[in-house]
């Protein structure tokens, strides 16, 4: 359930973001609504500063015409005050919110800017420069415009209000001046009329002014609002391309962690063996991998590697790699011979000068004796259960794979005996770093596995990545860390098998054989019993029917499955499938009873599986019984 | 497999001892192939450790001529194993087990 509605959020969510990368419309709007903030609390401040000067203007510090301070102070209120108020209590939503705040906040300064005419003329600025937040060349123009038009205003208001500014009107020399508060007044004696002075201040103080911001300040501003916008756009965009980055690297990395062989353990019909491995990625994906498979019931291969680089390219090597070993070991190569197969097809296809260094075995589950390739990989370690030492197997690897064409690789050869144990490696594990620098490096390595020996597989290499965790601290993973270790436990027995004559007078010899296989695995006298009669009805049955009374060829192999018997018989007679034999009636009287069919009936119900195939010209049956019950 | 067979007047007791198989049936096959005169068949199966179709075969045979002559055919002391192999044939429906 949740995945669904998982899934229709993602939907949801993939829509709207698809349809803002060609509308851009959905971040402007977010950035307008933080904008409007941003001014509604500048507006608050504003007034606090206004209220601060009214105060000190009260105490004296501060020389302004006090009524017009409180008459400025007071308006502040409802032009600055209220509606920053009001535009953080909508959390700057609202369609026109951002002229009426900006309208305020510019009448606002200008009030105030008509009685402190030199002391706030920095504040000019605020407005056009808090329109450029907005990233709106439109409205950073409108916001200039505005501001002007209330400069030119206020500026004559100034002088007839404003404190005292003497900067921009001529006067003669030895001029005393009288100050009280406003120009007209401190001038009136001097000889200059009013349009005089007005004249003066709107050329020497509002020209020069309306010059500077109109080509410097909001020239910048619309720049910087132009500027704003692109970044915002190519953000969004940015960010939407790395989500789908992001998003097709996990995939990859599911791609990747599911080629390689997870399940543990990971052959079960195997009990000469224990094998666990894993693979942590540095980054999303990576160039490691291990693999192990079966060539054939009788031989296990396994390979580590390591593709130079990382990230996508990295794990497409890996994935050829992985397929063109396994591909060519299947194919009944040896080790030697695989290396080079592999090695020519991967120079063939290889543009970007990635190798690999790989470190591939095959082993011989009857004989402990396995061969092997290093390829340029880190030496792996052994375990030898009868010295109860831990070593690595030095020899000198040849080159990486994927290097160069024709590379003839060396054929190693190594013996396990039970209780031995094979570890794998990629740098990743020794070249793993902690802050001083200093690698994990082989000796930790050797350590660690010296100390756990006696730990299971799982066990052993889980604690082993938490060792290096705990080695590296916060430092990053830079590499992928991969582990393999392959326990081998016992030798596989050889199958048990014998051929006989198809022919009923076999019939002690075969169930001697196979009573002499039940006994030494200590299978109970009930099951022997049963398993007697099964094999005596269906090989009566093939005597009988298989080979049209000539001498025919008889195979019966066994195989002590751990919790079950399999037997499997096999004859090159004309096809017969006695499980499609129709069943005989058991509840039929006496007089109509006829005993045909009675042995498969028997063999079946002492069964507890039972299969018949055709293969190669051969019948093919393979019978199930278990012998103990699973925990 | 061993036959034991002792006839006393029209009653024929059969002890049988080791495997009653396809090996072995026509031994049995042969002690029963001539019943005349015989109103009872006692198998002694105390001794008898294996049965496979072969063997019910004959007990088969047997039990209809028995029936045929209008006499009686009694399997006696059975082992387990050779029961359950009467009970999944429905031989333990057709036969008299004691």
């Amino acid at each position: 359930m949740s995945e669904r509605s998982g899934v229709m959020s993602a939907f949801k969510k993939f829509f709207i973001e698809f349809k803002s990368i060609f509308t851009g419309e959905d971040v402007l709007k977010e950035n307008e609504e933080h904008a409007n903030v941003v001014v509604s609390t500048i507006m608050i401040n504003i007034f606090f500063v206004a209220l601060m000067i009214y105060l000190l203007t009260i105490v004296g510090l501060f020389n302004v015409n006090k009524v017009f301070m409180f008459d400025a102070t007071l308006r502040s209120i409802f032009i600055l005050l209220i509606p920053g108020l009001i535009g953080l209590k909508l959390k700057g939503k609202g369609k026109y919110l951002k002229y009426i705040l900006i309208t305020c906040l510019t009448l606002s300064i200008g009030s105030i800017y008509s009685i402190l005419t030199y002391t706030a003329t920095l504040l000019l600025i605020v407005p056009v420069l808090l329109a450029a937040r907005y990233y709106s060349k439109k409205f950073t123009i409108f916001v200039s415009i505005l501001t002007i038009a209330m400069l030119g205003v206020v500026e004559y208001m100034g002088i007839y209000f404003g404190l005292l500014d003497l900067n921009y009107v001529e006067l003669p020399k030895g001029t005393v001046i009288t100050i009280n508060t406003n120009i007209l007044d401190a001038v009136k004696e001097l000889d200059l009329n009013d349009s005089d002075i007005v004249k003066y201040v709107m050329l020497n103080s509002y020209l020069p002014k309306l010059f500077i911001y109109v080509f410097i300040i909001a020239f910048s501003c619309v720049q910087i609002s132009q500027s704003g916008k692109n970044m915002l756009k190519r953000q969004k965009e940015l960010s939407e391309e790395g989500a789908r980055i992001e998003s097709e690297l996990n995939l990859a990395r599911g791609i990747q962690n599911n080629m390689l062989p997870s399940t543990f353990p990971a052959f079960p019909e195997h009990k000469e063996i224990d094998i666990y491995a894993k693979m942590i990625p540095a980054k999303e994906v990576g160039g490691d991998f291990y693999d192990m498979f079966l060539i054939d019931d009788n031989h296990l291969a396994i390979t580590i590697a390591d593709v130079s680089g990382k990230g996508v390219p990295a794990a497409l090597i890996m994935m050829i790699s992985r397929t063109l070993i396994k591909n060519t070991a299947l194919n009944k190569f040896s080790v030697d011979e695989v290396f080079y197969k592999v090695n020519n097809l991967m120079c063939e296809g290889n543009t970007i000068d990635s190798f690999v260094t790989s470190w591939f075995g095959i082993l011989d589950l009857k004989t402990g004796y396995m061969e092997y390739i290093n390829a340029g990989h880190n030496a792996p370690l052994i375990y030898k259960n009868k010295d109860k030492k831990i070593e690595f197997i030095k020899d000198k690897p040849n080159l990486v794979l994927a290097a160069i064409e024709n590379t003839k690789y060396t054929k190693h050869e190594l013996k396990l005996e039970p209780g031995d144990k094979l570890f794998l490696y990629t740098d990743g594990v020794t070249e793993a770093t902690n802050f001083n620098k200093e690698l994990y490096g082989n000796d930790r390595l050797q350590n660690y596995l010296n100390n756990n020996i006696s730990k299971s597989l799982t066990d052993t290499i889980n604690g082993l990545k938490m060792d290096i965790d705990s080695f590296v601290g916060k430092e990053k993973q830079f590499d992928d860390i991969t582990m393999l270790e392959l326990l081998f436990k016992e030798y596989k027995t050889k199958e048990n098998s014998k051929e006989f004559k198809a022919n009923t007078k076999e019939l002690n010899s075969v169930i001697s054989y196979l009573d002499d296989y039940l006994n030494k695995n200590n299978i109970s006298k009930k099951i022997v019993n049963q398993l007697d009669l099964v094999i005596e009805e269906l090989f009566v049955n093939i005597c009988n029917y298989a080979y049209e009374g000539k001498n025919g060829y008889f195979k019966i192999s066994l195989k002590n499955n751990d919790n079950k018997i399999i037997i499997t018989l096999e004859d090159e007679g004309i096809k017969f499938n006695p499980l499609e034999k129709e069943e005989p009636d058991t509840t039929l009287s006496i007089e109509e009873r006829n005993v045909g069919g009675l042995g498969i009936l028997l063999a079946k119900k002492n069964l507890d599986n039972i299969k018949y195939k055709r293969e190669d010209n051969k019948n093919i049956l393979i019978l199930e019984k278990i012998i103990k019950e699973d925990k | 497999m061993k036959i034991d067979t002792k006839k006393d007047g029209n009653s024929l007791l059969i002890n049988l001892e080791g495997r009653l198989d396809t090996n072995t049936f026509q031994d049995l096959e042969k002690e029963t192939d001539n019943l005349d005169g015989i109103k009872k068949i006692t198998f002694n199966f105390e001794k008898l450790d294996y049965i496979s179709s072969a063997g019910l075969r004959v007990l088969l045979t047997c039990q209809k001529k028995m029936n045929n002559l209008s006499g009686f055919m009694i399997i006696k002391n059975v082992k387990e194993e050779i029961q359950e192999v009467f009970d999944m044939t429905g031989f333990s429906d057709i036969l008299t087990i004691e």
